[in-house]
């Protein structure tokens, strides 16, 4: 505490672009140095697990993918395999590989949206207007196939809601030709860009023997050199029909969850390709279920956890025998990085490096407050 | 000793939920040493999560401990019940440090006292002095309607009930008068010029 004695309070965020979102952290500073750092949330609480109680299955369906903005679909996933779980439905094998084709589809999507992030956290202004702009190519698609940009409500509990559009795996197999030519521009201009390797390299270095013990997830933890992935180790949907790698690092600083991203952007375009290839022809896409207000899940409960573009996500629900949910409990990265990992790692950091360290870490606030 | 073994001595079930998820329920007294042994004798290292249920109906919270291996092949729920009225659980945080954020959580949202935890502060909420929100028996609905009740009007502002009633009679009645008017004109026009009358043919 005598450290902080003759420090300076700021409060970054939650108005402040290098905040993912709308948190704040509260930063003591001696000159440019960080002392302690506090994370404060609630400035953006709707308490979804609230709401989804006064709901039937059918109504919550519509508010999960509004947890985390930029990646609802997880979210889409983890709730309708939950529901599955406990209903006993079961889903047809196309619907399986159009589910795991649209987690693809937002894992690369994602990933171009945190590039921009971590190059805007940084100054590198060229990238996120080439990465939005990349991402938003994948958007296209998405309202071709859901007829939502960024919130899909697609993934249902049965299935999906609507079969491919005639032509759609041949617009993605250009995409991710058009992708493939991206990612070596990316790699030129960001990934070994000398001032993003100055910048991250050695900054935000994870203690790996702490990352299974504290649950630290997704890119934190294979940048570690750990080869953990939930696709891999509890696959779900076809993972374990497609044949992919996961990326790791060794050094467990920014500048390697940043390149576990970039490799992991290549093994889902890798993913996308033989799903393209192996998707069904036929096949029912969705499970005819009973009517919103007779469909009712039974005194049960379960877990499903995801990967998701930033590491595992997990859901705990439970029904009552109604037609409404006793309980829904999201559990996303963004809650033990937030607070038990990045209030560490910034201490004794510098100033400057809060909005790198935060974005490499994939925090999304909006799913800290649910 | 496998798992299952150990917990079959301490006349504990797993039940074994689907290819990737087991469960075990416990009693509390139970519950802080079956979670020791989780951790020591078959490492299960990782705390996923720590989630809670309101079962208002029996007057119990249930709460359920997620963990993983090294491994991370499979997820065992360790789950629990709790008087609602006198929720307290024993704080993980020196175990796992990510509980002391999940029971920070908890304690907020449920009301669940964790005696020996160091930051049971404010979490999403500040000053909140109402029943903790998560619990079933706080009724969103009502609460919103009591802090946020609807905005008094201005003191010269119109009923508009009341105006579109007028508004509607003073119409009937220009209507009416209209009316009259008209009649009365046509009358007067009549008396003025009385029509010839036809006769027919003769």
């Amino acid at each position: 505490m005598n450290d902080l004695k003759n420090t300076i309070k700021i409060f970054h965020g939650p108005q402040h672009p290098g905040i993912t979102g709308n948190m704040s952290v509260e930063l003591d500073l001696l000159g440019e140095t960080i002392k302690r750092a506090r994370v404060h949330v609630g400035y953006l609480h709707r308490g979804f697990e609230k709401l989804v109680e006064r709901r039937t299955v059918v109504q919550a369906f519509t508010i999960v993918c509004r947890i985390c903005v930029p990646e609802p679909d997880p979210n889409e996933e983890n709730f309708a395999r939950a529901v599955e779980n406990l209903a006993g439905l079961e889903i047809s094998e196309k619907a399986k590989y159009i589910r795991t084709m649209v987690l693809e589809m937002q894992r690369l999507a994602n990933l171009f949206l945190w590039m921009g992030g971590q190059a805007g956290s940084i100054g590198l202004g060229l990238i996120p207007q080439w990465s939005v702009c990349d991402r938003d190519y994948m958007l296209d698609l998405f309202e071709e196939l859901t007829g939502g940009r960024v919130y899909h409500m697609y993934a249902f509990p049965g299935g999906v809601r609507r079969d491919l559009p005639d032509g759609f795996l041949d617009k993605l197999s250009d995409l991710l030709d058009y992708y493939e030519k991206r990612i070596i521009v990316y790699n030129n201009t960001f990934f070994d860009n000398v001032i993003f390797k100055k910048r991250a390299i050695g900054v935000g270095i994870v203690n790996r023997d702490e990352v299974l013990k504290n649950a630290y997830v997704g890119q934190t933890m294979r940048a570690c050199g750990i080869k953990k992935d939930v696709r891999k180790d509890m696959p779900y949907l076809m993972y374990d029909k497609l044949d992919f790698d996961i990326p790791i690092q060794q050094d467990g600083d920014v500048y390697a969850r940043a390149l576990v991203r970039r490799d992991e952007m290549i093994q889902s375009i890798r993913i996308l390709r033989q799903i393209i290839e192996q998707m069904p022809e036929e096949g029912d896409i969705l499970q005819k279920i009973q009517k919103h207000r007779k469909f009712k899940l039974p005194a049960d409960d379960t877990y499903v956890q995801t990967e998701s573009a930033r590491g595992a996500m997990s859901y705990y629900m439970a029904g009552d025998g109604s037609e409404k949910i006793r309980r829904m409990q999201v559990r996303g990265p963004s809650l033990v990085h937030a607070y038990t990992l990045l209030e560490k790692l910034l201490v004794d950091s510098e100033l400057a490096d809060v909005a790198m360290t935060m974005n490499s870490l994939g925090i999304c606030p909006p799913e800290i407050e649910r | 000793m496998d798992l299952a073994s150990k917990l079959e001595k301490l006349s504990l079930e797993l039940v074994q939920k689907n290819d990737y998820l087991y469960k075990v329920s416990v009693k509390i007294d139970q519950l802080e040493s079956l979670l020791l042994s989780f951790i020591n004798e078959f490492n299960y290292i990782t705390l996923d999560s720590i989630n809670c249920r309101d079962d208002l109906e029996d007057g119990l919270f249930t709460i359920t401990y997620c963990l993983q291996t090294e491994a991370r092949d499979h997820i065992v729920m360790v789950q629990t019940s709790i008087e609602r009225e006198t929720a307290s659980l024993p704080t993980m945080h020196t175990i796992w440090p990510q509980a002391e954020i999940m029971e920070r959580e908890m304690h907020e949202m449920f009301g669940v006292d964790f005696p020996g935890h160091p930051t049971l502060i404010d979490f999403a909420l500040e000053y909140w002095d109402n029943i903790p929100p998560l619990r079933r028996d706080f009724d969103t609905l009502e609460y919103v309607n009591s802090m946020n009740p609807f905005r008094g009007q201005r003191t010269d502002a119109l009923d508009t009930k009341e105006e579109m009633k007028k508004k509607r009679e003073a119409k009937k009645a220009a209507k009416l008068k209209a009316e009259q008017e008209a009649a009365a004109k046509a009358a007067q026009e009549e008396q003025n010029n009385p029509k010839q009358e036809v006769s027919g043919d003769e």
